[in-house]
């Protein structure tokens, strides 16, 4: 299982795209820093698969004013959790 | 777990930096260690002394040295990647004639073998990239 | 799983120094005995262009460093499918002998991944 690190908006990139593409069932993938913008991204969130949990980090959604505004597919996790996430998957791709 | 952390991002130009610094700290309270920190690409400022930010901005180079002092782990800079930068120890200075020199303690040059070294020898790799 | 490490690339050469970095991460492994494959993704694949040539006052692309590839005993040369094709590429026009393969498929095996 793999967990995918994503930095980069939607809105301005195609590095979330190739991201979801690379996530396979029981993957899991946390946006981080712009990353966060994903998870205002209709679009993009539509095109997430049911069986890859999507997780956004919760300061850097706050530090951005985004706190309340993410798709309800998205789990907001603290940076322990982030921690756990990697500890629990056997490898890290991180997208940039 | 043991972890080696990769930073590409300059310091203060994306929030890589930070969110490298973030996650070490977090580890020890979960029952993890940062085995190596490796600075790659941009990441190689992070190691400059001459680094002086304004006192409301976090001291980046410092809080890496306090990262090591806390926690035991290796600040590893590719050498190839800090030469080109401008950044290097008083040895290199003086092996290329220059009297300058922006690296020291606790911060160590060393080559990017030893990247994937540090990579294969950690339970889990984790990069910050700009 | 494999205890090799993966170097994933997925910048265009040029641009930034990302993919030339990566490489020559790679190169160096492999030069040191270390068990590294690579695999080129997204706009990576743009590294394995024959063509390619220095930039503007010689600023160095990937091309010499993708063609040592195999004299540094990195012989798996993985190359995204799905990247080709949304890009208008075929693997036969490539300047190296690559795998063609799912990015997903690949990376999958590996447990240290380092991407670029």
């Amino acid at each position: 299982m793999t967990l995918h690190i994503l930095n980069r908006s939607a809105f301005s990139s195609a590095t979330p795209d190739d991201a979801l593409r690379a996530a396979v069932p029981g993957d899991a993938l946390v946006l981080v820093e712009d990353g966060v913008y994903c998870a205002l991204d209709a679009r993009w969130c539509a095109s997430l698969p049911l069986d890859v949990a999507v997780y956004v980090l919760s300061e850097d959604l706050e530090a951005r004013g985004l706190g309340a505004r993410t798709d309800a597919r998205v789990q907001t996790v603290t940076v322990d959790d982030f921690v756990e996430l990697t500890a629990t998957h056997s490898q890290s791709i991180s997208w940039f | 777990m043991k972890y080696t952390l990769i930073v590409y991002g300059a310091p203060y130009s994306s929030q890589a930096a930070h969110s490298a610094l973030r996650f070490a700290r977090a580890l020890p309270g979960l029952g993890h260690t940062v085995a190596t920190v490796f600075f790659y690409h941009d990441g190689v400022y992070n190691a400059s002394t001459l680094i002086t930010p304004p006192q409301d901005e976090p001291h980046l180079n410092q809080a890496w040295a306090d990262l090591k002092t806390t926690q035991g782990c290796e600040l590893l800079v590719c050498v190839a990647a800090a030469l080109k930068r401008g950044v290097m120890n008083d040895a290199e200075a003086r092996r290329h004639g220059g009297e300058v020199h922006n690296l020291g303690e606790p911060f160590e040059l060393t080559g990017v073998g030893q990247l994937l070294a540090s990579a294969q020898s950690s339970d889990r790799t984790v990069t910050f990239a700009p | 799983m494999t205890d090799k490490t993966l170097i994933l690339i997925r910048h265009a050469p040029h641009g930034t120094s990302f993919a030339r970095e990566g490489i020559e991460a790679a190169l160096v492994g492999g030069a040191m005995g270390m068990a590294v494959d690579i695999v080129f993704a997204g706009d990576g694949v743009f590294c394995l262009l024959p063509d390619q040539s220095a930039g503007a006052l010689g600023q160095k692309g990937t091309l010499p460093m993708i063609k040592a590839l195999p004299m540094y005993d990195i012989e798996t040369i993985f190359v995204d499918r799905v990247a080709l094709q949304q890009r208008g590429l075929e693997v036969s026009a490539l300047a190296v002998d690559v795998i063609e393969c799912e990015l997903a498929s690949v990376t999958a095996s590996y447990r240290q991944i380092v991407s670029f």
